[in-house]
């Protein structure tokens, strides 16, 4: 089972997804992403055994690692932990639910929607299981070049700027990356991860030159996150771009950047993300409480959401750098922190869909222009609630486990800054329970809205397994957290990396030690 | 005697036989009768014999490049060399040559242009480039850089019914013999260097060479250092020869600030004359650039080194000046070719930093494998993107502006995402070729520690993103204003897609002989981003300070 090349087939499946509905006739590409979309998801479940049962802590799982440009010792190095496996799974997950919603919605072009979707999804998969700095960058990099067509395509009216605003940030950001990552490389002789790991115990470098290159690392996923002040692209971006590609933006795209933090900052750098963990925090606890604000006075309900973001991000950031400088005492931040990561990943892509289900029928995402739906819609005013109440993290929910042990984590490292951010769980109340009176309750102001229909049975689909899911994450959190309770040591030594490589002996590394 | 004959000739084989192809082709031109038939029999026996010239400069590949350490393997009396260096030049130039001529059937025949003269032309010309990669004596250099501009002058003026051709080949004519005179100038002081040098050590003369060749001039400045007195890299003479040098090849590669010909001779040039002329004459200037600085300006000794340190200097703000000029002139561009023409400039930039990286020892195998790598993917995605313009014409004219391929996706969604993979590899998105080329070149740029520079040219390399980004904004985002329906097609199309193959393919597949070797450092203490990125000279600082 271990041997199984799990990851690649879950790379390639979209992929060729994408070259079959390329070739098909227009007709069937809906049929073809979404029959692909469903066959990624269930491959994807093994995946879901790695957190759960943690067989390899600290280590890889399905790792396969093959030379793919020798020449510079890049490798097709691709291998899963627990965290990486759940927003695989997140990932693919997502999609189905992206690909069922642009059935109906999405008419013209549809045959380039799909393929851009299913690119993106293989760009996602490929970069939360890459353990090759190269293969990750290009993933990292490639997954935005769909998106960027996603919104200008098929996005709202400000979708060029949107577009172009979104991409030119971000790799900005990914740019400075590519020279740590060079650096990296001239150092250790290989873009492997953990050959790299390896070289910077056996070798370190200088403090400094750690910091320089952690910086090169911190600034590119803080873009992609994104954290505070690198986060002005974001409400743009989320609020032009069609409801499937948003859903998939903030659900599982955000997540590379968090993830990155994890993977890349606090595994390769511990000492360096220690050292920055103050600023982090800071940066962390401002994006919580100016998100949640700016949240509040927002008019577009797609835009109260995308700030709602920055803030929800901003308690997993929390969480890690929390854990980062004082990680034997606080282990609990970074598990919450991990977990954070997938909840938001439930709880916004069904706040997405459901703005999606507001705008299609009503034609306007406006706040003031809505009111008094639930009289027309009580199913879909319950599922709403519901998911808006894992959104403000209500205990029982999967929001609240997750935050409660980010600010367990962050009280013991930096009790200030904990006690800020607990107010940043106030004002998520206070946003978003404004805009689900505002767009729910009340009396009907547009007549418009006597005219809405309750959703049908497909739409109820669409929604109710998110829903499973927020109680399933708020009930039994246990059940995937083993892969994600790591200590310090786990995450950042290499003795805890035997497994993985004892499984694939990185061949440049021999060759380096004298 | 026959023997060394026939090895010369074996080391020259390219260039060799694309000279004879030209001449052929003329005979093909003036012996066969008039039409279509003829233009037919023309076009393929050119692509053909290139197509044979490059096989046969494979087996120039294997020998080890001629530099430190290593003695050069010369002919014709150590004025030409064959190594694997020399060797993938031509290789490319064989690409470049092929691709422009495929690009042109069309075009030729609907501007009624006499396409005899035309490929010929272009052959002298690859084959001038083609001995400038190969020259080891200066002299050499610049015949193989006159055989190459010359043509281009004719070419750029070809379609001479057509204002802005005829101010293009003007131009070009006047600015590129300014540059010529600058080179030549440089030329002779160097050899007056040398001879001054040669004279007062008492060393002798080696017979039957000059005071232009390279290894002649390599040992006179190992010698100079070694006896002691003042090195020949000192001297007036020298410093000042080498400048006008740097001023001349940079001309040929559109360096700022001597690009400032580029944007207009580009835009008034025929097409597919600019899609040649961007690359050939950039590889040829570039090759040279690499070659003579590798023997002029050698860091390995430290009492040369410090002469060199200016240069370095130089090269390093020419480099960066370049990059930051092409990229933001670029973003203003409403004309394609011109916007074009701009983005080569930034790109010249980009090499500029390998060949800066080369003159670094410990770093100059790599960069110059990184050079030859990102010559190599340019020529396909720069000669793509033009083989669009051309394949998108009709009538004889063309859409050059870019607010005419608005909506392109929906009438020509092929073309449209050839154009695509074009813009997302020249603004360096992975997994097309364009990345990798860039990965290559900085990595060798901060292993010879100009990270400071790298980080310059990466982040100014955002902007190119944006005015990439433009043309698919156009392309995809917008609605249609012209009617693509028919549109010219042809050979053009053929290079296009070729070309947009190729830079996808080996976005993902090593490229053969042309992939780099990208060694790392050795194994010591030092810092990967210590001191010496501070400092504005890294390479001639870390060389002059010994390692600990």
């Amino acid at each position: 089972m271990q041997n199984l090349p799990l990851l690649s087939l879950l790379i390639a499946l979209p992929f060729i997804t994408a070259v079959l509905i390329g070739l098909a006739p227009a007709k069937s590409a809906r049929t073809i992403a979404l029959l692909g979309s469903l066959a990624t998801f269930l491959v994807s479940l093994p995946l879901l055994g790695v957190a759960s049962i943690a067989p390899t802590r600290g280590g890889f799982a399905f790792e396969q690692n093959v030379p793919w440009l020798p020449n510079v010792h890049v490798s097709y190095h691709v291998g899963v932990d627990g965290a990486a496996a759940l927003l695989v799974v997140l990932s693919t997950f997502l999609q189905v639910f992206a690909a069922a919603y642009s059935q109906e919605t999405i008419k013209e072009r549809v045959k380039e929607f799909y393929l851009f979707l299913m690119v993106l999804e293989g760009a996602l998969i490929g970069a939360f299981s890459s353990l090759d700095l190269i293969l990750f960058y290009v993933f990292f990099e490639l997954s935005l070049v769909p998106v960027y067509f996603l919104i200008g395509i098929w996005g709202g009216k400000h979708r060029v700027a949107a577009g172009n605003k979104f991409f030119v940030y971000t790799v900005v950001g990914s740019l400075l990356m590519l020279v740590s990552i060079i650096a990296l490389y001239l150092r250790a002789g290989t873009f492997d991860l953990l050959a790299i790991k390896q070289t910077l115990v056996s070798l370190p470098p200088t403090p400094t030159a750690m910091l320089m290159l952690f910086t090169g690392f911190a600034l590119a996923f803080a873009v992609k996150t994104p954290l505070f002040p690198f986060h002005t692209w974001l409400p743009d971006a989320y609020a032009e771009s069609p409801i499937a590609c948003t859903v998939l933006l903030s659900g599982a795209m955000a997540k590379l950047g968090t993830y990155g933090f994890y993977r890349f900052c606090l595994f390769l750098f511990p000492e360096a993300s220690q050292q920055a963990a103050p600023v982090m925090v800071t940066l962390a606890v401002v994006g919580i409480i100016y998100g949640a604000l700016v949240a509040a006075v927002q008019r577009d309900v797609k835009r109260v959401l995308a700030y709602s973001s920055v803030s929800h991000l901003g308690f997993v950031v929390l969480g890690l750098f929390s854990f980062a400088a004082n990680g034997q005492v606080v282990p609990q931040a970074l598990t919450g922190a991990l977990l954070q990561n997938i909840n938001h990943g439930i709880s916004t892509g069904a706040l997405f869909l459901i703005v999606g289900i507001i705008e299609t029928r009503r034609g306007t995402r406006r706040i003031n222009e809505l009111g008094g739906l639930w009289e027309q819609m009580p199913v879909f005013g319950r599922l709403f609630l519901l998911v808006t109440l894992s959104s403000i993290a209500l205990p029982l929910t999967n929001g609240f486990v997750g935050e409660f042990l980010i600010l367990l984590g962050a009280f013991q490292a930096y009790p200030l800054a904990a006690a800020l951010a607990t107010t940043g769980v106030i004002w998520s109340a206070v946003y978003m329970l404004w805009m689900f009176q505002r767009v729910m309750y009340g009396p009907v102001t547009n007549p418009a809205t006597r005219r809405l229909r309750d959703l049908n049975g497909g739409e109820v689909a669409l929604l109710v397994p998110f829903v499973v899911l927020i109680f399933v994450f708020g009930l039994f959190p246990t059940l995937f957290t083993r892969g994600l309770n790591l200590s310090p040591t786990e995450i950042a030594s290499p003795a805890s990396m035997t497994a993985a490589r004892e499984a694939a002996p990185a061949p440049a590394l021999a060759q380096g030690q004298p | 005697m026959n023997q060394s004959v026939l090895t010369d000739l074996q080391a020259l084989i390219c260039p060799l036989v694309v000279i004879v192809l030209g001449m052929i082709v003329l005979l093909l031109d003036l012996g066969t009768g008039d039409g279509p038939a003829r233009r037919r029999l023309i076009y393929f026996v050119s692509l053909g014999g290139l197509v044979a010239a490059a096989l046969l400069a494979v087996a120039n590949t294997t020998i080890p490049n001629a530099g430190v350490g290593v003695t050069p393997l010369t002919h014709f009396g150590g004025g030409m060399v064959a190594d694997r260096f020399g060797g993938l030049f031509c290789i490319v130039l064989c690409i470049i040559a092929g691709l422009a001529i495929t690009m042109s059937d069309r075009y030729l025949e609907e501007k009624s242009l006499n396409s005899g003269e035309y490929y010929a032309l272009i052959l002298f010309s690859t084959s001038g480039a083609m001995l400038m990669a190969l020259a080891y004596d200066l002299v050499n250099i610049f015949v193989g850089l006159e055989i190459l501009s010359v043509a281009l002058y004719i070419l750029s003026g070809f379609a001479r019914r057509e204002r802005r051709s005829e101010e293009s080949a003007v131009k070009y004519f006047l600015l590129g013999s300014f540059a010529s005179g600058f080179l030549l100038y440089g030329m002779a002081l160097i050899y007056g260097a040398v001879g001054i040098a040669l004279k007062n050590t008492g060393l002798l003369q080696p017979t039957g060479t000059s005071f232009t060749n390279l290894g002649v001039i390599a040992r006179t400045i190992q010698e100079s250092a070694e006896t002691g007195g003042a090195p020949i890299t000192a001297s007036p003479l020298f410093i000042a020869g080498v400048a006008l040098l740097i001023v001349g090849l940079a001309f040929k590669a559109a360096i700022v600030p001597f690009h400032s010909y580029a944007p207009d001779v580009y835009e008034g040039a025929p097409t597919p004359v600019t899609a040649f002329m961007s690359a050939a004459a950039k590889v040829g200037a570039f090759a040279a650039l690499i070659r003579v600085f590798g023997i002029l300006l050698p860091a390995d000794n430290a009492s040369i080194a410090q002469a060199a340190v200016p240069f370095h200097a130089v090269l390093w703000g020419l480099a960066a000046a370049t990059i930051v000029v092409g990229n933001v002139l670029a973003i203003r561009q409403t004309n394609i070719k011109r916007m074009l023409a701009y983005s080569s400039i930034a790109h010249a930039g980009y090499i500029l930093v390998g060949v800066l990286a080369s003159s670094v020892p410990g770093a100059s195998q790599n960069a110059k494998d990184a050079v030859i790598y990102y010559l190599f993917t340019y020529t396909f995605m720069n000669l793509g993107a033009f083989a669009m313009v051309i394949w998108l014409g009709r009538d004889g004219g063309e859409y050059t502006s870019i607010a005419d391929y608005a909506g392109l996706a929906k009438q020509q969604p092929l073309a449209a995402a050839a154009m695509a993979v074009f813009m997302l590899s020249l603004a360096g998105i992975p997994p097309a070729a364009g990345f990798l080329a860039k990965l290559y070149v900085f990595t060798s740029a901060v292993q010879a520690g100009l990270t400071g520079l790298a980080v310059l040219a990466l982040v100014v390399s955002v902007i190119g993103v944006y005015y990439y980004l433009n043309i698919i904004v156009a392309m995809y985002f917008r609605d249609p204003v012209n009617d693509f329906s028919s549109v010219r097609a042809g050979g053009a199309r053929a290079a296009a897609l070729l070309s947009a193959a190729a830079t996808l393919l080996f976005g993902f597949i090593p490229a053969g002989v042309f992939s780099p070797t990208i060694q790392r450092d050795q194994p010591t203490a030092q810092p990967i981003l210590g001191a010496a990125e501070k400092s504005p000279l890294p390479p001639a600082v870390a060389v002059v300070s010994p390692q600990p």
